[in-house]
């Protein structure tokens, strides 16, 4: 399942580089340099001379990778673009198209952060860990608890005290 | 991505993420609902203890003590982890001066990398002397509701690159240099709605200064007769892009920009009928710009340059000017305008004017 990177407006899409990278399941992706670079694990693989045939990723999976080079694909075109158009237009582009990116459940939302901390693609880390922070904000700690299917696994000593410590965080 | 949830549609996933990306994902939220994350499970006690980021907001507190005790235990509750961003925001009604005080030094301790202090007072107030030599500060924001800003005569900041004043007044022109230039590597100066009613000359002399964005006094603010004493004299031999927006008529020197790469103007005030003092003061800013590659000019400033449309021939030459974008009325006497800075570029590839509905002024 190798994907094609053909819809790059960019100069840089016809001729340039192109790396393979294999998924932790074994599915090998075909992407241009400039995309693979978004991640600075991967950069730093190949400064230090492993950009061989194929970039072995064991932590991410095929299905997550996929969704992963989405992201980086499109920011490489958005941040052509900016150098085109200028910041403003580019901004309201980008802005768009990542929270239509970033509407997706927890799990996948877990998934997707692991890959962009694994990966160190700050731009990724950044948006998926705003999503988790928003979902959180304002929200009672029951409903957050619920939100992520967290365990109460305090003693209602324990959680008592807790709240005396810190009641002014819930008023 | 359906087939990801199904397994294990019911695990906590977001308590097995490792401590750095939660404190990332607290970073991103207000303290108080950091705090809250401690009741979530035993997992996230401790982990807001060293969360890089603390943002205080006076504005969801209603009794001052509430707000005051509230920092107090964060910072009392704070292990040694630095802090990243400090952001304070209050007014005196939340919180008495002098606490601010042990705040500031506790960031400061905290070998606080950026500082965003929002303080709104109508009392006299000043910040605490260590701020000022803080080896570690590389962001400092500051806004004070139109407060003075009280500099010590002892001011060294070796790592700052962002200076953000807003809303604030400067206390003497002596203080106000020294500050500018006790930072030296600083790179990004921001200026907006600062009251220069103190000063002689606001002098900015910076060989570091990559990026000078100075936005006036907003109008209804100003004197009554439009014009103010204060000279602002500028010499940035290294600035790449000047943000320069004019609601009073200041009477602006630009002794050295000779880097200069991106420049954006914008005058909206009344000249009233003095058209050569107008054109002379355009003139003469104009050349303190005129090593600009990229030149922005507010339709704004085109309406006010029209009534002298006629005298303005000769603008002073942009020879490294690649690309203009205009924002304007279409106007005979615009147009004209449009012109005669076409005739200042005599190597422009790019223009781009944004035409406006007449609107009759």
């Amino acid at each position: 399942m190798a994907s094609s990177s053909s819809s790059l407006p960019s100069p840089s899409s016809s001729s340039s580089k192109k790396f393979i990278l294999r998924s932790s399941d074994g599915k090998h992706f075909e992407v241009d340099e400039a995309v693979a670079l978004q991640s600075e694990m991967i950069k730093q693989m190949v400064e230090d001379g492993f950009g061989g045939d194929v970039i072995p990723l064991l932590n991410v999976s095929s299905i997550v990778l996929s969704k992963v080079i989405d992201y980086c694909k499109k920011h490489v075109e958005l941040d052509f673009k900016k150098k085109m158009d200028g910041d403003n237009e580019a901004h309201e582009e980008i802005k768009n198209w990542d929270s239509e990116y970033i509407n997706v459940g927890v799990d996948e939302l877990y998934h997707l952060i692991m890959a962009a901390n694994y990966l160190h693609i700050k731009g990724l880390l950044d948006l998926t860990c705003q999503k988790v922070a928003d979902i959180i904000k304002g929200k009672q700690p029951e409903q957050i608890r619920k939100i992520f299917n967290i365990e109460n696994d305090f003693t209602p000593e324990e959680e008592q005290e807790i709240r005396k410590e810190h009641s002014w965080a819930f008023e | 991505m359906e087939a990801l949830g199904n397994q294990r549609e019911s695990c906590d996933r977001i308590s097995e993420l490792p401590d750095s990306v939660i404190q990332h994902i607290l970073s991103f939220l207000p303290v108080k609902d950091v705090i809250r994350t401690s009741f979530l499970s035993k997992r996230w006690k401790y982990l807001w203890t060293s969360v890089p980021n603390l943002d205080f907001d006076g504005l969801v507190f209603s009794p001052k003590t509430k707000f005051m005790n509230f920092v107090d235990s964060v910072l009392l509750r704070r292990n040694g982890a630095a802090i990243q961003k400090f952001r304070l925001s209050f007014g005196d009604y939340y919180c008495d001066g002098s606490r601010v005080h042990t705040w500031i030094d506790a960031a400061v301790t905290h070998n606080v990398r950026e500082l965003d202090f929002f303080y709104y007072t109508s009392k006299h107030f000043d910040l605490p002397i260590c701020l000022y030599t803080c080896k570690s500060l590389t962001v400092l924001k500051l806004n004070l509701n139109f407060a003075t800003l009280n500099l010590p005569s002892s001011i060294y900041l070796p790592s700052l690159k962002t200076l953000q004043l807003s809303s604030l007044a400067f206390p003497n022109d002596d203080l106000t240099e020294k500050l500018f230039s006790s930072c030296p590597i600083l790179e990004s100066l921001i200026l907006r709605d600062c009251a220069l009613g103190n000063l002689k000359i606001l002098r900015i002399c910076s060989s570091s200064l990559q990026r000078l964005s100075i936005d006036g006094l907003p109008k209804e603010l100003g004197l009554s007769n439009g014009t103010i004493a204060c000279q602002i004299k500028v010499s940035t031999p290294r600035l790449l892009s000047f943000e320069y927006s004019d609601h009073m008529g200041q009477d602006i020197s630009i002794e050295n920009m000779s880097s200069l790469e991106y420049a954006y103007i914008s005058f909206d005030f009344d000249w009233e009928e003095n058209e050569p003092l107008c054109v002379h003061c355009v003139t003469k800013f104009l050349r303190g710009l005129s090593n600009a590659k990229v030149l922005k000019v507010s339709s704004t400033s085109i309406q006010l340059l029209s009534p002298a449309s006629n005298s303005l021939g000769r603008l002073p030459m942009f020879y490294n000017l690649s690309r203009l974008n205009l924002g304007a009325a279409a106007t005979k006497e615009n147009i004209r305008v449009i012109t005669s800075f076409l005739h200042s570029a005599p190597n422009l590839e790019i223009l781009a004017i944004a035409f406006l509905s007449l609107v009759s002024r």
